[in-house]
C-alpha cells in the first residue's frame, strides 16, 4: 500500500502545487537500502543479461569509493542512502500490451497530471512514455513509430530487445565513473525511456516521457537515452511532478544524447518536482546529469528547461562538440521560490572545428530562495573558428533571495571567440506601476513581467508545452510579493 | 583527501623556515599572531587546484622548491617608473632601504623598525583591513612578515604628487606588509613599481590598505618582476563611507604571478575601480584574482581588465562581486576581456556575482578571443599593411583600459611600457597616437 | 466626478504639490497648463497612485470614494485612466498580450466576464486602425523600440479600449510632430461623452488647438494660481508664465 501523507503536509495541502496528490496503489518495492543485493534485485526485476548486471555492479563498487560533491551552491542535510527505497514498481496483472491492461488508477492518475494515455485521446502528435516511480507502465504510438523505423520504449525493453545499441551507446556520453550521482544511477536505474531513430528519419511526431515519483521514500533513477543516426531528427519532451511530503525525495537521472552527421535532437524540460512547502519542508532533490554528445559534422543539440520545482535543482544539461560545425545550445529557465535552491547552467565543451554554442539563462528567484547559474565554455586547441555567445540575466524579487553567476571560460584556441554577459536586477518599479495602473494587480504584473523577461526561452519550447511553462510561471511566483 | 592527509613536503621548508626565523622576526608583541597564523597554513597548506579560489593556479608546485629568505641587500637602482615625479620609498629584497623626504602630512616609515618600535597608528591599522576567513597564503605572510613600508596621509591631507614604492627584488624569499592608511578626508596617489633580477625569487606582497571616510587614494601597480619569480600581491582594502579607492595594476612580469584584491565597502556611498591589464609572453602564468564585497548599500564598483597573452603564456582572471543582503542601491560593473595571439596560449576566465539583495544593478561581460577580423579587412581596405593594422587594433584594445588611469603623466609612463611590450614580445611597432 | 482638495504631495522629502483644489464635474474637460517643475507629473503620479508619492494633507474624491484609499490597479477598474507621459517599455510582453491581461484585469474587478480572445482581437483592431496603428505593432513587445509619437498612439488606444470615465493624459503632446499631434488629438475627441471627464496636462497651448478644453488652469508652485476657460490658454501663450506667476505673487 502507498503509504499516507504526513498529516502536516495535508493541511496544507493547497491547489498551489496542483500535482501534490498521491495515487493508492499497490506497489512492490525493493527492500530499504543500498547494497548489492538491491542491484541484484533491480537487475533480476529486469531480468536482465549478465552484461547489464555487471555493468551496474561496477558502477556501484566504484560509487562506495566516491565522495558527495560539495562544490555547488546548495545546502541540505546529508542524505542518508540507506534509508531509502530504490525501486518501485506499481503491481500489475502482467507485462502490458495494450492500454486496456494499464490499471485504472494509473490511468486516472495521469488523467489527473493533464496527460491523458488513450491514444485516440492524445494530442495527435505526441507519443507518450509514462514512467511511474521505477517503472514505464506504457508507451504510446509505439507501432505507428515503429512504422518509420523508430525505436521508442522503456529502456528495460530495449535491454532485452536491441542490446546491440544499448551496448554500443550506455554510458558512452556518461560514463559510468563520470561523478556521484550519475554513477548512482548507472548503478541502480530502474527505468527510462529509449529511443532511437534511423538515418535520414525526421520523427513524425513529439515524443515525450512524463515521470512521476508516487512512492514515498523512494527514489527514482531514471536513464533516458536517445540516439539519432545520420541526418534524423527528433523533438523530445519531458515532464516530471511527485506528490507533496514532508520528507525529501531524491531523484537521480541520467541523460545521455547521441547525435551523428547532420542529426538533431531537441530536448525539452518542464521539471516541476514538488519543490516544499512555504516553510522549506519537503520537496524533490534533482540531482540530474544530462549530457549531449554532437558525434556527427553539422550535428545539432538543443536544451531548454524550465525548472520551477524541486527543493533542490543541480543538473547541467550540456554539450560535447566533437563533430566539425556542430551546435550546442541551452535555454534555460530557472525559477526558486520559498526555500528552493537552485545550481544549474551548462556545460559547452567546444573539440570540432567551427563548433557554435548559444547558452541564454534567465534566473528569477523569489522568497527565501537561492538560484545560481554555473556554466562552463570550453575552447579545446583543435577547435579553430568555434564561437559561443552567453547570455545569463537575474531577476530578483524581494530582499530575502539571491540570485548568483558563476561562469567558467576556458580558451586554448586563439581563433574561438567566447562572448558573455550577464545582468542582475530586480523588477523595475516603472514597469510594475505601469501595469497597475492599466488595472492589472501587482502579482499578476509580476508574472506578465517575468513572463516578458523569459520570452526568449519560451519561444524554444514546442507549443504544447509553452502554454503549460507560461502558467507554470504565475504559479510558482505565488506570493512573492506583497 | 582531506588537508591533512596531503603531502607535507611542499609546505614544509616554509614551516622550517618559520621555526628557523620566528625569534628574529621584528615585534616580540606580534608573536602570539604569528604562530597562530602559521598554524593556519599548516592546516590549510599550499593551495592547489582543488580549491575553488586556485582553480586555475596551483602554488604546490612553485612554493615548494626550497629558496631561502631573502636577506638585507642594497638597490641597484632600479626605477621602471623614473618618468614619474614624486617621492621615493625604496624597498630592496623586501626591505624598506630608504625613503625621501615627505610632504607635510605624510609620514612613511620601515614597518620592522615600526614594528619594534612604539608607531601606535601601525599598531592600530596593522591586522585592521577587511580579509577573507583561513587566507593560507595570507596567513604565511602574517606569519612571516619581515618588513614593508607604512604609510600614513594625515586627515585632510591632498598630495599633489604621487609617492612612489620602488620594489626591487634581488634573489630569496621576500615577504612583505606593507600599509597604507587614508585618514579622513585625505587624498594621495601611491605608485608601486616591482622589478627584479632574473635570480629566482618569490615574492610574498600583502598590503592592507585603509581608505578613510571621504577619503581618495589612487593606487597603481606595475608589477614587472623578473622572469624567475613567483610573485604574489595581494592588497586588502577597506573603504570608509564616501571614499574613492581606485586602483590600476599593469602585469608584465613574472614566472608566475597572482595578483589579489579584496575589497570591501565599509561606507555608504563610496565607490572602487579597479582595472588593469595583463600581458604575457613565454611560458609565464598571471593570475588576477579580485573580490568586490558590497557590505553596505549604495556604493559603486567598476572593474575593466583586459589582457593580451602570446607565446605558450597563460592568463587567469576570477572577478567576483558579492552583494549582502540590504546592500541596496548597489551598483556593480565587470569587464574582462582577453586577445589570444598565438595557437598554444590560453586564458581562463571566470566573472562571478554573488547577489543577496534584490535592489541592485549589478552585470559582468567577458570575452576571449582574437583580433576582429571585420575591423582588420576594414583597415586593409583602407590601405593600411596587415602588420600595421594588427598593432592598431591591439594597441586601441589595451588604450581602452588605459583610459582608466586619469592622470595623464601616469598614464604615460605606463603606456610607455605597454607600448615596450608590445613591441618586443608581440612583434607590434609602435604606432603613432 | 473628481474632487481635489487642497491636495498637498511630497516626493523625496521635497514638497512638490502645496494646496492644490480642482472639481472636475461630469462630461468637462479641463486643462492643466504649468511650466517646468510646477508639480504637473507629480499631479498625475499621486491621482494614479504610483508608489512614492506621499500626501501629506488634503484629499482626492472619486466618484465619492476616497482615491487615496486604492491601489494604482483598483482605481483603474473604477475607470480612471493615466495616459504617461514616458510610457514604459515592458520587454518579451507582446502589446496585444498586455492589452487584453490589462482589460481583463479590469473586466475581472468589476465583476464583468472576460473577454474571448476572437471578441478582442476584433475590438482592438477596430480601436487600432482609428489610430493608425498597424498589426505589426501590436505584436512588438509594448512600447520597446516604438518612436514617441507610436508609445503616445499605444497610450492612446489603451485609453479608448478601457473606456474610463476619468482620463488624466499627461503631457501626451510632447515630442509629437503635427500629425501624429491629430491622429492623437481624433482619438481623444472622439471619446468625448456626457460620462467622460478629461484631465489634459501640458505644457503647451497648441494640443488645446486640437481638443478644446471647458476650463483652463495654469499649475505653478504646485498650486493653481488662476483659472478661466479655453481663452486663457491664449493669453498664457501670448503673455508667458512669467507674467502670471509674478502677478499670483
Amino acid at each position: 500500500m502507498a503509504e499516507q501523507q504526513a498529516p502536516e503536509v495535508e493541511r496544507q495541502l493547497s491547489d498551489k502545487y496542483k500535482y501534490g496528490f498521491v495515487t493508492d496503489i499497490e506497489s512492490e518495492k525493493a527492500a530499504k537500502g543500498l547494497s548489492e543485493d538491491t542491484v541484484r534485485f533491480i537487475s533480476a526485476k529486469k531480468s536482465e543479461p549478465e552484461w547489464m548486471l555487471e555493468w551496474r555492479l561496477k558502477a556501484f563498487r566504484r560509487w562506495k569509493e566516491m565522495e558527495e560533491p560539495t562544490w555547488a551552491k546548495v545546502h541540505y542535510p546529508k542524505i542518508d542512502f540507506q534509508n531509502a527505497y530504490y525501486y518501485s514498481e506499481p503491481k500489475q496483472k502482467k507485462k502490458l500490451d495494450s492500454l486496456d491492461d494499464v490499471d485504472p488508477d494509473l490511468l486516472e492518475t495521469y488523467k489527473k497530471l493533464g496527460i491523458p494515455l488513450q491514444e485516440q485521446k492524445l494530442l495527435a502528435n505526441v507519443a507518450v512514455d509514462a514512467v511511474f516511480d521505477s517503472v514505464s507502465v506504457v508507451t504510446t504510438f509505439k507501432a505507428k513509430l515503429a512504422e518509420s523505423g523508430v525505436i521508442f520504449c522503456p529502456i528495460s525493453e530495449a535491454v532485452q530487445n536491441h542490446p546491440e545499441l544499448v551496448k554500443k551507446y550506455l554510458g558512452s556520453v556518461v560514463p559510468i565513473t563520470d561523478n556521484y550521482y550519475a554513477t548512482l544511477n548507472s548503478a541502480v536505474f530502474s527505468d527510462g525511456s529509449f529511443v532511437f531513430i534511423p538515418k535520414g528519419v525526421r520523427c513524425p511526431m513529439e515524443l515525450s516521457t512524463y515521470f512521476r515519483i508516487n512512492e514515498a521514500e523512494t527514489g527514482q533513477f531514471e536513464r533516458t537515452l536517445i540516439i539519432a543516426e545520420e541526418g534524423s531528427y527528433v523533438s523530445y519532451l519531458e515532464g516530471c511532478t511527485a506528490p507533496m511530503r514532508s520528507e525529501h525525495q531524491l531523484h537521480a537521472a541520467v541523460v545521455e544524447l547521441v547525435t551523428l552527421d547532420d542529426a538533431e535532437i531537441k530536448y525539452s524540460t518542464v521539471q516541476n518536482w514538488y519543490p516544499g512547502d512555504a516553510e522549506g519542508r519537503g520537496g524533490i532533490y534533482n540531482f540530474v546529469t544530462k549530457r549531449g554528445a554532437c558525434r556527427g559534422a553539422r550535428s545539432k543539440i538543443s536544451w531548454t528547461q524550465v525548472e520551477t520545482g524541486s527543493a533542490i535543482t543541480w543538473k547541467y544539461p550540456s554539450c560535447v562538440l566533437m563533430g566539425d560545425n556542430s551546435v550546442g545550445e541551452f535555454y534555460s529557465i530557472a525559477i526558486t521560490n520559498n526555500y528552493q535552491q537552485a545550481d544549474t547552467g551548462t556545460k559547452m565543451i567546444h573539440l570540432g572545428k567551427g563548433t557554435t554554442s548559444r547558452v541564454i539563462a534567465k534566473g528569477i528567484s523569489a522568497g527565501k530562495s537561492n538560484s545560481t547559474y554555473r556554466g562552463l565554455v570550453s575552447m579545446h586547441p583543435k577547435a579553430d573558428g568555434a564561437r559561443n555567445y552567453t547570455q545569463c540575466d537575474s531577476l530578483l524579487i524581494g530582499g530575502d533571495c539571491g540570485a548568483h553567476t558563476v561562469p567558467y571560460i576556458e580558451s586554448r584556441n586563439p581563433t574561438a571567440t567566447v562572448e558573455h554577459e550577464a545582468t542582475t536586477s530586480k523588477i523595475s518599479e516603472d514597469q510594475l506601476f505601469y501595469a497597475r495602473a492599466r488595472g492589472i494587480g501587482e502579482e499578476e504584473a509580476v508574472a506578465l513581467i517575468v513572463n516578458g523577461f523569459v520570452r526568449d526561452v519560451m519561444q524554444q519550447l514546442p507549443m504544447e508545452f509553452a502554454v503549460e511553462a507560461q502558467k507554470l510561471v504565475s504559479i510558482s511566483l505565488e506570493g512573492s510579493v506583497g | 583527501m582531506s588537508p591533512k592527509e596531503l603531502n607535507r613536503a611542499p609546505e614544509q621548508s616554509w614551516l622550517d623556515a618559520f621555526d628557523a626565523a620566528a625569534n628574529d622576526l621584528p615585534g616580540e608583541w606580534l608573536a602570539d599572531t604569528r604562530r597562530d597564523a602559521i598554524n593556519v597554513f599548516r592546516e590549510k597548506g599550499l593551495p592547489q587546484r582543488r580549491l575553488e579560489d586556485w582553480k586555475y593556479t596551483d602554488l604546490r608546485r612553485v612554493l615548494g622548491s626550497d629558496l631561502p629568505l631573502a636577506v638585507i641587500a642594497k638597490g641597484e637602482g632600479a626605477d621602471p617608473l623614473a618618468a614619474i615625479k614624486g617621492p621615493r620609498i625604496h624597498l630592496t629584497n623586501g626591505f624598506f632601504e630608504s625613503a625621501d623626504a615627505m610632504p607635510k602630512g605624510v609620514e612613511v616609515v620601515s614597518l620592522s623598525q615600526a614594528l619594534v618600535g612604539q608607531v601606535d597608528w601601525v599598531r592600530k591599522a596593522l591586522g585592521s583591513a577587511p580579509r577573507p576567513e583561513g587566507h593560507p597564503m595570507l596567513a604565511l605572510n602574517t606569519a612571516l612578515m619581515r618588513d614593508g613600508a607604512a604609510i600614513r596621509i594625515v586627515k585632510g591631507t591632498a598630495l599633489a604628487e604621487p609617492i612612489v614604492i620602488v620594489h626591487e627584488g634581488q634573489a630569496g624569499r621576500q615577504l612583505v606588509r606593507n600599509l597604507i592608511v587614508m585618514e579622513e578626508g585625505a587624498e594621495a596617489t601611491i605608485i608601486e613599481a616591482h622589478s627584479g633580477s632574473t635570480d629566482a625569487q618569490q615574492v610574498q606582497q600583502t598590503s592592507e590598505i585603509l581608505v578613510g571616510d571621504n577619503a581618495k587614494l589612487t593606487h597603481i601597480r606595475l608589477q614587472d618582476a623578473g622572469a624567475s619569480s613567483v610573485h604574489l600581491a595581494t592588497d586588502l582594502v577597506g573603504i570608509g563611507r564616501d571614499a574613492l579607492y581606485d586602483g590600476f595594476i599593469v602585469t608584465t612580469g613574472g614566472e608566475l604571478a597572482r595578483q589579489e584584491s579584496h575589497i570591501e565597502f565599509q561606507g555608504e556611498g563610496a565607490e572602487a575601480r579597479i582595472s588593469g591589464t595583463y600581458l604575457l609572453s613565454s611560458k609565464q602564468h598571471a593570475d588576477v584574482t579580485t573580490r568586490i564585497n558590497h557590505a553596505v548599500p549604495r556604493c559603486t564598483s567598476r572593474e575593466v581588465f583586459k589582457g593580451v597573452i602570446t607565446d605558450e603564456a597563460r592568463g587567469v582572471f576570477q572577478g567576483k562581486i558579492v552583494v549582502a543582503k540590504d546592500a541596496q542601491k548597489t551598483d556593480g560593473h565587470q569587464l574582462n576581456k582577453t586577445l589570444l595571439l598565438s595557437p598554444k596560449a590560453e586564458i581562463d576566465t571566470k566573472p562571478e556575482l554573488e547577489i543577496y539583495a534584490d535592489d541592485v544593478k549589478c552585470s559582468h561581460g567577458a570575452t576571449t578571443g582574437q583580433i576582429n577580423e571585420d575591423h582588420l579587412f576594414y583597415l586593409r581596405a583602407r590601405g593600411i599593411d596587415e602588420a600595421t593594422a594588427r598593432g592598431l587594433l591591439i594597441h586601441s584594445f589595451i588604450s581602452e583600459v588605459m583610459a582608466e588611469v586619469k592622470d595623464d603623466a601616469i598614464r604615460a609612463a605606463l603606456e610607455a611600457h605597454v607600448t615596450a611590450w608590445l613591441a618586443s614580445h608581440a612583434g607590434i611597432r609602435e604606432v603613432a597616437a | 466626478m473628481l474632487n481635489i482638495n487642497d491636495l498637498h504631495v511630497r516626493v523625496d522629502d521635497k514638497d512638490i504639490i502645496n494646496g492644490l483644489t480642482l472639481n472636475i464635474g461630469a462630461g468637462e474637460v479641463h486643462a492643466i497648463m504649468g511650466p517646468n517643475g510646477s508639480g504637473k507629473s507629480t499631479l498625475s503620479y499621486t491621482l494614479a497612485g504610483r508608489p512614492g508619492y506621499e500626501v501629506t494633507a488634503g484629499s482626492v474624491t472619486y466618484q465619492d470614494a476616497d482615491l487615496l484609499d486604492l491601489m494604482p490597479e483598483e482605481r483603474v477598474a473604477k475607470g480612471m485612466f493615466l495616459a504617461l507621459q514616458y510610457p514604459v517599455e515592458i520587454p518579451g510582453v507582446t502589446t496585444m498580450m498586455f492589452l487584453r491581461t490589462a482589460l481583463n484585469a479590469q473586466r475581472g474587478a468589476r465583476g464583468e466576464e472576460e473577454l474571448n480572445a476572437a471578441d478582442f482581437l476584433r475590438l482592438v483592431r477596430t480601436k487600432a486602425k482609428e489610430l493608425d496603428i498597424s498589426e505589426d505593432m501590436l505584436k512588438r513587445p509594448l512600447n520597446v523600440g516604438f518612436s514617441g509619437g507610436e508609445k503616445k498612439r499605444a497610450e492612446v488606444l489603451q485609453m479608448s479600449l478601457f473606456e474610463p470615465k476619468m482620463a488624466i493624459l499627461d503631457e501626451t503632446d510632447s515630442g509629437l510632430d503635427i500629425d501624429a499631434l491629430k491622429v492623437v488629438a481624433q482619438g481623444v475627441n472622439r471619446l468625448r461623452a456626457a460620462d467622460r471627464s478629461f484631465l489634459i496636462i501640458t505644457h503647451y497651448q497648441r494640443l488645446l488647438d486640437h481638443i478644446v478644453p471647458d476650463f483652463v488652469h495654469i499649475l505653478a508652485g504646485g498650486r493653481i494660481i488662476k483659472s478661466g476657460g479655453k481663452e486663457l490658454a491664449l493669453e498664457l501663450e501670448a503673455k508667458g508664465y512669467d507674467a502670471f506667476v509674478k502677478d499670483a505673487a
